[in-house]
């Protein structure tokens, strides 16, 4: 262990009512200027695109109109007689063209191309990339191609794209992703149907949400530019750099040490930055042309493109007693993962294992469905996976308030989790706080807790 | 390569003929604004840009309560020139301070919904435009010059050039400005209103209510005039005026707000508008 | 009268100094301090007036550089975010977005400053709801504003101790 490891206190010497113990500790508490500030008001902050690189080339995507298509056939003349027009690159140009972001950490299938071939599964899917000596040029000459459509029905609902006979987005048949052969992620703890047999009062709501558009000020781009030997440099306003440096790497067939990936200052990302996406063909184009390619997102493309918040549905039913006691917790959960996986089956994982929120609920059943439908690919976004599921489960609970005509309060520290718990996913808990954050928030709004609240502790029942 | 020649005419007439060119699609560039983004972006490009800042359009002149506008006066010149509530309110409810520096009143006429504000209050104030052409010049109302663009669907406008805008601000009448929209301020609107009535002795003579971001372009709500015009402005009058409109509008779906929500706002907005001229008396 | 879309020369002054630069005469005023002058504070975020990011001032004007076309900007004296510091000393409202805590990922800031700038010069002693208007055209996503409406109000009462104002 290092020397710095070993000057770090031990948890149980740092108190919760913030008396904390001086010995070594000299920022918390204090007020620190942030270390970028300077360089931000006087506009000296490096960001991607400032960079500038002789002979740069502009990359404009050219995509689909339909959410939902067969792709007859393609027409560049036009396009090609654009003044400042150099090359277009297609699917047949991209070495291993299917992806899945998380397949470094072995998610499958690799289910998303990085230029559609036979069709398209969402409106703004990328399907050739034109190369141009301006962005302007890029963009005229990309206006000029002519794509050859068959479209095909779409579904935009989680709940219908898992009906029979609803269209098919995936390539494998059905529309969720499927864990360890199973339909969904489960959680099961204890037995619900007993736990809803004793209960004193059954509450059932549904709970949805819209996907959320992160809008970034800096929109999504990147340039790659041959260093001459071989290696590609890429400036990048990624969130992910080694997501994005090691699919680059496996798309285009190279080995990772010939590419060298410089991040930096993010102009905002909020979880949206963390798609592999403009990385590899940009990079692509940079290898078959030998000049650096600059591929940014316009306003347009970055609002209604560009990964989203997921859209969430919650089916959340409760057996509750009248004292305030919640015995079972039935939840049936959608993610909207859009077209293609992405980050998506990762956070759903993440949304059932934070099921049934912070409380002991002694019998919890969970469906956690990572759904395929025609809308834009979602992602990550602030509190992945876990957020929505914070939004549905914390409004059932003011529900199961107002129907028992019990504080909301006493009805959270009634139901909170205490250290050493089982939580519904097998995991015990340790270092609970829940309690005591609402005792003093409360006494930060001057709520007064009756006595008996006043005295609870995470640390017992 | 990348960008459409610049045309920089030094008179209206050579404008005007370097609009009527045949077989060459021109683009006019007043402050920018609008068309600028197109330009960059490289999105529907044009063979030429005419620039209209070299023929001397940017005057705001004032006579006996009547204005005479260039179609080049920048919005925020218009503001520092004419200190009236309504034209106040509808210049600040047009973007930010940066882009009202280079908006002009003459752009704003053909700014499409859901912005077009300035243009929805001169329907209401009975504005005219007037237009020159290589055959000749002239003047016509704000609500007949968006009549021609629908029937001639633009054919017959071309060769067309806006010069200047003509309004009265004479403070007999009774002018409401409201927008509807997401964000205080530097948003699009829901559903504008502009209202304009003249009162002798608490019956209205004159009535003009613009409505904006309910149709392809500023309208004049002729159903909710007709009930007013005549009336004393109760209630009754007010809640009826308020939901003829609704047959006036042709609302669209856009980012801000769907066709649905705006034809359900036209009546709660005017209702307001109405409400608070009312409460002058 | 008609010019070709292809290079012509243009000249005008960025923070005092003169710049000389080949460019299409429709080429935004942003895209060429940018590409062609070296000065990146400015930062495109919409390309289309919208957010501000890209706001210096024309003549004493605050306007979006991305809508000004730079034929436009010829003879003009330009200021923008790279002005305003005299070397390693800050401008107060420099100052006081750092000790406002008025920053975050960095994006909106120089168009704010801008915005402020131009406040202040008009109207050194705003209110808070004057604040809001002059800025009302910056988007920022990160701070959530109050920060950096604070850091006006102190640039405001800063600037107006006698030794930080400039000539």
């Amino acid at each position: 262990m290092n020397n710095r490891l070993e000057k770090l206190l031990p948890v149980q010497d740092v108190r919760l009512d913030g008396d904390v113990d001086q010995k070594g500790l000299r920022e918390v508490g204090t007020s620190t200027p942030r270390r970028d500030a300077i360089s931000h008001v006087t506009g000296r902050t490096v960001y991607f695109e400032d960079g500038t690189f002789p002979g740069m080339l502009h990359l404009k995507m050219v995509r689909s109109t339909h959410h939902h298509a067969r792709i007859l056939g393609i027409d560049f003349s036009e396009a090609e007689k654009t003044p400042g027009f150099v090359r277009v690159i297609t699917h047949r140009d991209v070495p291993s063209n299917y992806y899945t972001i998380l397949r470094l950490i072995g998610i499958e299938p690799n289910d998303e191309p990085v230029l559609a071939d036979d069709r398209v599964v969402y409106w703004g899917e990328p399907i050739a990339a034109i190369l141009a000596e301006s962005p302007q040029a890029a963009a005229i000459a990309a206006s000029r191609v002519k794509v050859e459509f068959e479209p095909l029905d779409a579904v935009f609902d989680v709940e219908e794209a898992l009906k029979p006979g609803a269209p098919i987005v995936t390539r494998q048949g059905f529309n969720y992703f499927r864990y360890e052969g199973h339909h969904c992620r489960r959680v099961r703890f204890g037995d619900v149907d007993q736990g809803f047999a004793s209960a004193d009062l059954i509450i059932e709501r549904r709970w949805d949400t819209s996907p959320i558009e992160h809008a970034p000020m800096e929109t999504t781009g990147c340039i790659a530019k041959p260093d001459g030997d071989g290696r590609f440099t890429v400036y990048t306003n990624t969130q992910a750099l080694y997501f994005s440096l090691d699919n680059t790497a496996l798309i285009l067939g190279i080995p990772a040490g010939r590419l060298h990936f410089v991040g930096g200052t993010v102009g905002g990302g909020f979880g949206g930055k963390v798609d592999v996406i403009v990385e590899p063909i940009a990079t692509l184009g940079a290898m078959l042309t030998s000049r650096p390619v600059k591929f940014v997102y316009t306003r347009e493309e970055e609002m209604r493109i560009s990964s989203t918040r997921a859209a969430e549905r919650f089916y959340i039913k409760d057996g509750v007693m009248r004292d305030g006691r919640i015995v079972a917790r039935q939840i049936t959960l959608y993610v909207d993962a859009g077209a293609y996986s992405r980050h998506s089956p990762y956070g759903t994982t993440k949304a059932a294992a934070h099921m049934p929120g912070p409380y002991t609920i002694p019998n919890v059943w969970v469906d956690a469905h990572c759904v395929y439908t025609n809308r834009q690919p979602s992602s990550a976004m602030r509190g992945f996976g876990v957020t929505l599921g914070d939004f549905a489960i914390e409004s059932q609970m003011d529900v199961i308030a107002h129907e028992l005509r019990i504080d909301p309060l006493r009805l959270r520290l009634i139901n909170a989790y205490r250290d050493g718990d089982m939580k519904a996913h097998r995991k015990r808990v340790e270092g609970a706080a829940l309690v005591e954050v609402i005792q003093k928030a409360a006494e930060l709004v001057e709520q007064r807790l009756d006595p008996d609240l006043a005295a609870m502790s995470s640390a017992s029942r | 390569m990348s960008f459409p020649d610049l045309v920089i005419p030094e008179t209206v007439d050579q404008a005007v003929e370097a609009l009527s060119v045949p077989d060459r699609k021109a683009l006019i560039f007043g402050g920018g604004t609008l068309v600028q983004p197109f330009i960059t972006l490289g999105i529907d490009a044009h063979d030429v840009v005419i620039d209209l800042d070299h023929l001397a359009l940017n005057q705001v002149v004032l006579e006996n309560d009547q204005v005479s506008c260039g179609a080049m006066v920048r919005l925020a010149q218009l503001a520092q020139a004419l200190p009236q509530d309504y034209i106040q309110a509808a210049v600040a409810s047009i973007s930010g301070p940066a882009v009202r520096n280079l908006a002009t009143v003459g752009g704003n006429l053909f700014a499409k919904p859901p912005y077009g504000d300035l243009a929805t209050l001169l329907l209401a104030l009975d504005a005219e435009v007037e237009l020159a052409s290589s055959k000749e010049t002239r003047r016509l109302s704000l609500n007949d010059f968006y009549l021609l663009r629908d029937n001639a669907e633009g054919s017959s406008m071309k060769g067309v050039l806006v010069t200047h805008i003509r309004f009265s601000i004479d403070p007999a009448r009774k002018v409401v400005f409201r927008k509807m929209a997401r964000r205080q301020l530097n948003s699009g609107a829901i559903v504008t209103v502009a209202l304009s009535l003249q009162l002798d002795r608490g019956i209205v003579r004159k009535a003009r209510l613009a409505l904006g971001g309910v149709d392809h372009h500023p309208i004049r709500a002729l159903s909710a005039e007709r009930i007013l015009t005549g009336s004393n402005l109760d209630s009754e009058a007010i809640a009826s005026a308020a939901q003829a409109a609704r047959q006036d509008c042709n609302p669209q779906t856009d980012a801000y707000a769907s066709a649905w929500y705006r034809e359900r706002m036209v009546p709660v907005q005017i209702r307001r508008a109405l409400n608070s001229l009312a409460s002058y008396e | 009268m008609a010019s070709k879309n292809s290079l012509q020369h243009f000249s005008f002054l960025v923070n005092g100094a003169r710049y000389d630069v080949l460019a299409p005469p429709l080429m935004s005023l942003g895209e060429v301090l940018r590409e062609k002058c070296g000065l990146r504070g400015l930062k495109h975020g919409c390309q289309q007036g919208g957010c501000g990011a890209c706001s210096v001032q024309v003549d004493g004007q605050l306007i979006p550089a991305c809508l000004l076309p730079v034929a436009r900007a010829n003879d003009k004296s330009i200021e923008t975010i790279e002005g305003l510091a005299q070397g390693e000393k800050l401008h107060p409202i420099q100052e006081a977005f750092v000790s406002c805590y008025a920053t975050q990922c960095g994006f909106c800031t120089a168009g704010m400053i801008m915005a402020t700038k131009a406040l202040l010069e008009s109207n050194p002693s705003p209110s808070r709801e004057e604040v809001l208007v002059a800025l009302s055209g910056n988007v920022c996503r990160c701070t959530g504003y109050l920060p950096i409406v604070d850091a006006v109000l102190a640039a405001a009462r800063n600037a107006r101790s006698p030794e930080l104002l400039l000539s």
